[in-house]
């Protein structure tokens, strides 16, 4: 059996070494059409920062490595230019010189490539650049060591964004975001991705949300936004999202799904029977809706390589979707989603109900913890977890990766309230943040309390909603929601006739919990009311400036 | 109905019942007798409170008594004790414990929170001793303190490995006692399977605790200054600690005719219902179902107590709410170490008789090219059809993640299929793309799939002494950090050359480091039609499990010696220092980073270099011994290991040079031009640049003509020649592999012949032999002009070589004093 794989990194390499370790008189090779195989391009904006300090680090496998373990024939620089599906042969460019390779069974592997979009003045900018692969990342550190580089404008705030945003201003760099939603982090949702906002601003750099840029002026040392803002920099970096890299497939009249990617089936077939794909290039179904969508992620390239291997070797496997977990690291905070999020479920049509909390990530009389921002999203007939959003210092990494567990299990949030999760002060509380959005949700479903959102409060107050803000005398004193009156919980029970029964009443707290128990109390004495889910905490990082 | 609910017990479940009933309901009344002073307090917080960590009292006193009253309108009665119940008037009997008066209450339910009490042994001279402390309560931590504070307190013991004896191990050596710690079986914390305690053991010993397993207390003496053990021991202490383990308490709930089982833990339905009607029980006090056996046990923790408290509330209030089955999920900090358990482990699987497959792997952290990567020891136990029955794991970063998860997955009977799906959030700094759990479902899958048969460290024993067929395919430098005895090598990238060396009549048990290359190896090995078996976990799982506790050193952070016999080279000023990172680097790991530092010094330098590995202590002192280099220092500084060594005077490279006896340093370098390309010349020319290169001589080796052919790479690239370029690829060996022998070449017998001879005398292949001098630094250059003449392209070239013409060639010439042409 002959295997002609086309990309030598991520899912390619987990396919080419796996294919050897299954079959070992099968013929192997990796076309790479760059000079590097498996190298780890999620750790390049770090390499660019200096974090990671050698190079080398990136650089996983050699092909000399590989075929010494794997007796895999890996070819560097070795552009496949077209594919002849009758004949079951590739066209091969090495340094300029053409030869074929025929296959039984290909494999494409072809990544996804930096959007470019035809901005007035794009191809006659200087210092533009576009973070993929190693020679990338080398060009961006060569031109800082050679340039006097004082001010970087990154243009798109998404993870690679926010990744190179930080490691050019702990390289001393004056640092520029233009992003053209309202928000950083798009895949977050708004009020989880200011957090990260504030954070970027804290330490220096320059957040511009909702502004695109129009054009490259003077050979691209001046951005032209939409607003005519003229924006000078000496280094810019283009990451707008990325694209299937499906030329090739396109040529050779694969069918192709969403956004121009490969369309597979669940063996991660082609609709060529003998041509398989897989990674950042192909179609998969999202685990949650199971609509179709492109994640262009490292975890699931992986995994589907290793899986096409096993198909191909003859194992009973399919790839059911991809529930896209992802995370990024933004100075001292992470920022974590896994699921849908709030924008795609009102999107998608999806009913779902939404929760906030602020739970510390462990034990908070043990030295060292954190609070963090968490956000559920489940369904509100059946309670299934549909999605989660988690931003702040610590546990952010394990407690979406538990709730991804959760919804891999398609766990409902009273599953959520069953997890048993290790607990030491040090680690966790007794009451894990997964366990008590579980019963914070589960009390939702129950009907035990009603929420209101921190997009929904102002609308109601004004519509004659009476607002009670039932934190102490001192928290309400240092700020509060504008039109709430301050009943602290504590004292509800006693001053219960000073609130009109005719009303519609929406309480809030901090964080959430203490408004939860004056809305207990209030509902079991007779009274319609909400609990501002987030609390003051969540309304007013939304809204900084519009609170008292 | 309006109902008036007695809470026995203010801690906890207690706590959680209570304001969970308040939330649920303002009308009944809510009240809690509590005998204690303090309410809701966090007793897992107690340890960390006497070593200073949580510096206020205040910090433990999650609610305070009046916040109970006010925020959640609940009556709560501290200092009392409930000594009574009549169940048929629905009436409690209550004792204030500070002045011994008594009163009645009534209730319509009754809840017991009680708890669970330390066991205090009934022991020889404990009545006589003032120094003997458990640990269950605020007051019992503070009568700690205050005794340490009022005394001389140089010693301390702790009796008992459980999760509280370690923690307060860790902490009274904090306060910089010097501590004992005593377990009467052979490991502490049982929850852990041996091989995997042995982490913590020595984990524990590291940081200059005395460990006595297998012993027990057989009286106190001297007022309790001297601890006499079962064996005849005795130790020196000025402070014990008695944490041996914890009973249900429940004498009150026993008095009055609730059933009770195991220990005397209360029987509760899946309701929490006693067989008393309107007594019901939560937490520590209970026997609970076994998620895994569906049995009735004991779990005394605190996630779950919290749940059933909440659950019973919710039941109370006509909710849908039953207990559910524990599986135990717990993690304590063991000093730098982070240790984790959910599920069974072996030791009860095999007293339920339930039949399981192990995986042990040693996975990073996260992304190993990422700053502060370190192992984790990850150990996953599956049954029938995959299901997932038990996890550990071990290591200082991302443990308590990953066992979170695979709990997760236990809870809807999931298996290790699951494991491989579970999208973990990927981001260098928090993971690897392939999560350490993904790992463990795949290397599970293909165990259960037949892909791979593995044993078992405890099997390996037992084979070595029948003799068995061993096989190390880790690369030469590593073996000098330890091997198993007997066992046969092959790198593993020479296997596929060598496997004609291999017996096909017997088995054949393949172990590398940690069972990556193992696997890979067992994977060529049995496509090839041998029987093969792969240790599971590598040689690290196996030689964690051997390690001595007793053996180290009483000052363990201070240098282990070095048994070479060089100079006391102590650190001579003019001496560089070199400080290397060697964290998170995959395996070979740190041992190689080691080897290749030292290799670009000189002698009488000084290495410095940190992992984050702590198997690298042992291993560097193997190594060092073996290689003849100093270790001055094997410290454990945070989570890290560091250790400096000195480069030896008689510091040979490992094994590089085992083909040439080892010859004076005669400075100079050593030049050849290489013009044949006959494999027996080849040989040759590499065993003279390795064994100079290992002698400290720089060497160049100029590649011309014919010579041009061994350093051509294996892969056939294809590149389009024309004319007689191609004509020449046609006619000359594409590599290394093909080379012919200048005498006796036969039509290519002879070549094969020889490989065979060396393979059997355990002479490295050439191919080797070129990535060993690659290594140690032998310069290649490989002629420009020739290769144009031969219509040699430079992609036909391995790695590593350099392009050059003749004046290179003569410029080295002139600096060397040995020049050969071959």
């Amino acid at each position: 059996m002959k295997y002609v794989i086309i990309g030598g990194v991520a899912g390619g390499m987990s396919a080419a070494t796996r294919l050897r370790r299954l079959n070992e008189e099968a013929e192997i090779i990796v076309l790479e059409r760059g000079p590097y195989v498996s190298f780890a391009n999620c750790g390049l904006p770090y390499f660019i920062g200096g974090v990671i300090k050698e190079r080398s680090k990136l650089l996983v496998q050699t092909a000399e490595k590989l075929y010494q373990r794997f007796r895999l024939d890996v070819r560097t620089k070795s552009e496949v230019t077209r594919i002849d599906r009758e004949q079951k042969k590739v066209i091969i460019d090495h340094n300029g010189k053409s030869y074929e390779e025929t296959y039984d069974v290909l494999i494409l592997s072809t990544g996804a490539r930096p959007m470019r979009p035809p901005i007035e003045g794009i191809d006659q900018a200087d210092h533009l650049f576009t973070l993929r692969d190693v020679p990338d990342a080398e060009h961006i550190v060569q031109y800082l060591q050679q340039h006097k580089v004082d001010h970087a404008v990154i243009i798109g705030a998404g993870f690679i964004g926010i990744e190179m945003a930080e490691n050019l201003a702990e390289h001393g760099l004056k640092v520029t975001i233009v992003e053209r939603e309202h928000q950083v982090l798009p895949p977050l949702d708004p009020e989880m991705a200011i957090v990260v906002e504030a954070e970027l601003k804290k330490h220096g750099i320059e957040v511009l949300k909702g502004k695109t840029v129009t054009g490259f002026d003077e050979n691209g040392s001046i951005l032209v936004l939409d607003d005519g803002m003229r924006k000078k920099t000496d280094l810019t970096l283009l990451s707008v999202g990325v694209v299937p890299e499906s030329s090739l497939a396109e040529q050779a009249g694969l069918a192709l799904g969403i956004r121009r990617s490969i369309s597979v089936n669940d063996h991660l077939q082609t609709s060529d029977s003998n041509i398989y794909a897989i990674g950042d290039a192909i179609e998969v179904a999202q685990t949650v809706g199971g609509r179709p969508a492109v994640i262009p992620l490292a975890s699931p390239a992986n995994r589907q390589g290793r899986m096409v291997a096993d198909i191909l070797s003859g194992m009973k496997r399919s790839y059911k979707g991809t529930l896209g977990t992802s995370i990024v690291k933004a100075f001292d905070l992470s920022a974590a989603v896994t699921g849908l999020s709030e924008k795609l479920l009102q999107r998608f049509n999806i009913p779902y109900e939404a929760l906030h909390t602020s739970p510390p990530d462990h034990a908070s009389y043990y030295p060292g913890s954190a609070q963090m921002t968490l956000k559920l999203l489940f369904d509100p007939e059946s309670g299934k977890v549909l999605g989660a959003q988690a931003v702040g210092k610590k546990g952010v990494d394990k407690t979406i990766d538990v709730l991804a567990t959760a919804i891999h299990g398609q766990m409902t949030v009273n599953d959520l309230t069953e997890l048993e999760l290790a607990y030491a002060p040090p680690f966790n509380s007794a009451k894990a943040p997964v366990n008590l959005i579980g019963y914070a949700s589960a009390n939702l479903l129950d009907g035990n309390v009603q929420n209101v959102q921190w997009n929904e409060v102002d609308q109601l107050v004004k519509q004659g909603e009476m607002l009670i803000d039932v934190r102490t005398e001192q928290e309400y004193g240092n700020g509060t929601i504008q039109g709430a009156v301050n009943i602290p919980l504590d004292d509800l029970r006693e001053r219960l006739s000073e609130i009109p029964k005719i009303r519609d009443l929406i309480v809030t707290c901090q964080v959430g919990l203490r408004g939860y128990l004056a809305a207990r109390i209030l509902a079991q004495n007779g009274y319609s009311v909400k609990n501002l889910d987030g609390g003051y905490k969540l309304y007013s990082s939304v809204f900084p400036e519009i609170v008292k | 109905m309006k109902q008036r609910i007695i809470i026995v017990g203010g801690v906890a479940g207690g706590a959680s019942v209570a304001t969970r009933l308040r939330r649920l309901s303002e009308d009944n009344e809510i009240v809690m007798y509590e005998k204690g002073t303090y309410i809701s307090f966090a007793n897992c917080g107690l340890p960390y409170y006497v070593g200073g960590t949580i510096l206020e009292k205040d910090a433990l006193l999650v609610e305070s008594v009046e916040n109970m009253v006010k925020e959640f309108n609940i009556e709560v009665h501290n200092n009392r004790e409930v000594v009574n119940v009549d169940p048929e008037k629905h009436i409690i009997t209550v004792k204030n414990v500070l002045n011994g008066e008594a009163a009645t209450d009534h209730y319509d339910r009754l809840i017991l929170s009680t708890g669970a009490k330390p066991i205090v042994p009934k022991i020889q001279g404990l009545d006589q001793a003032d120094n003997v402390f458990s640990v269950r309560n605020i007051p019992d931590v503070e009568r700690i303190k205050n005794y340490i504070d009022a005394h001389i307190v140089h010693k301390a013991a702790v009796i008992g490995g459980g999760f509280i004896g370690l923690e307060m191990t860790e902490n009274l050596a904090d306060l910089g006692l010097e501590v004992t710690l005593v377990e009467a079986s052979p490991q502490v914390m049982a929850p852990l399977d041996f091989e995997m305690a042995q982490f913590a053991h020595e984990q524990i010993e590291l940081h200059g605790v005395q460990l006595i397993l297998n012993d027990g207390v057989a009286r106190f003496s001297d007022n309790g200054k001297t601890v006499v053990l079962s064996s005849g021991k005795e130790i020196d202490t000025d402070l014990t600690v008695m944490a041996i383990g914890v009973l249900p308490d429940s004498t009150l709930a026993q008095k009055v005719g609730v059933k009770t089982g195991i220990k005397g833990a209360i029987v509760v339905n899946e309701h929490f219902e006693t067989n008393v009607p309107d007594i019901f029980a939560i937490g520590d006090v209970i026997e609970v179902k076994d998620f895994i056996t569906g049995t009735p046990t004991l779990i005394p923790l605190a996630g779950p107590a919290n749940r059933q408290g909440r659950f019973l509330a919710d039941y109370l209030n006509g909710l849908d709410a039953k207990n559910p089955p524990v599986q135990g999920t717990a993690v304590a900090k063991v000093f730098a170490l982070t240790v984790a358990t959910t599920g069974k482990n072996e030791r009860l699987l095999n007293q339920a008789g339930i039949a399981y497959q192990v995986v042990h792997l040693h996975p990073n952290s996260h992304a190993g090219y990422y700053p502060g990567a370190a192992p984790i020891e990850l150990k996953v136990i599956y049954g029938e059809h995959g299901k997932i029955l038990g996890a550990q794991a071990i290591g200082t970063e991302g443990v308590d993640k990953r066992i979170d998860m695979i709990s997760a997955v236990m809870r809807l009977n999931g298996s290790v299929e699951d494991l491989q799906l579970i999208e973990v959030a990927y981001a260098p700094p928090y993971a690897s793309a392939k999560d350490p759990i993904n790992y463990a479902g795949y290397i599970a899958a293909d165990q259960r799939q037949g892909l791979v048969k593995t044993i078992e460290w405890h099997e390996v024993d037992a084979l070595i002494e029948k003799q068995a067929y061993f096989l190390d395919v880790r690369e030469s430098f590593e073996l000098a950090a330890g091997k198993l005895p007997g066992s046969h090598h092959i790198p593993r990238g020479e296997l596929r050359g060598r496997m004609a060396e291999l017996p096909k009549e017997q088995p054949i048990y393949v172990y590398c480091s940690v069972g990556l290359r193992g696997y890979n190896a067992a994977r060529i090995l049995a496509l090839n039609g041998f029987e093969v078996y792969n240790l599971d976990g590598g040689l690290k799982t196996y030689e964690q499990a051997k390690y001595e506790t007793g053996q180290m050193k009483t000052q363990p952070h201070l240098a282990a010696q070095s048994g070479s016999d060089s100079t006391t080279a102590q650190q001579a000023p003019q001496c560089t220092k070199i400080e290397v990172d060697a964290c998170g680097l995959q395996c070979p790991g740190p041992i190689l980073k080691v080897k290749q530092s030292m290799e670009k010094m000189n002698k009488g330098d000084i290495l410095q270099v940190q992992a984050s590995d702590f198997g690298f202590h042992k291993d560097i002192v193997a190594w060092a011994n073996a290689t003849g280099n100093q270790l001055l220092t094997n410290d454990i500084v945070g989570n890290k290991v560091v250790a400096t060594l000195v480069k030896g005077v008689k510091a040979s490279h490992d094994d590089a040079a085992h083909t040439l006896q080892a010859a004076p340093d005669t400075g100079g370098a050593t030049t050849m031009v290489v013009f044949d390309g006959d494999l027996d010349k080849a040989i040759a020319t590499f065993i003279i640049a390795t064994g100079s290169a290992a002698m400290g001589k720089p060497v160049t080796l100029f590649f011309t003509f014919w010579g041009l052919n061994i350093i051509k790479r294996h892969a056939n690239t294809k590149i389009s020649k024309s004319g007689t370029d191609k004509l020449f690829s046609m006619m000359l060996p594409k590599s290394a592999d093909h080379l012919p022998l200048s005498r006796m070449n036969m039509g290519g017998i002879g070549p094969k012949m020889i490989k065979k001879v060396m393979a059997d005398k355990n002479v490295d292949s050439l191919a080797v032999m070129i990535e060993r001098a690659k290594q140690l630094g032998v310069k290649m250059v490989a002629c420009t002009m020739s290769m144009d003449l031969m219509g040699v392209a430079r992609e036909e070239i391995i790695d590593g070589v350099e392009f050059g013409g003749v004046a290179s060639y003569l410029g080295e010439a002139a600096k060397s004093n040995v020049n050969l042409f071959i």
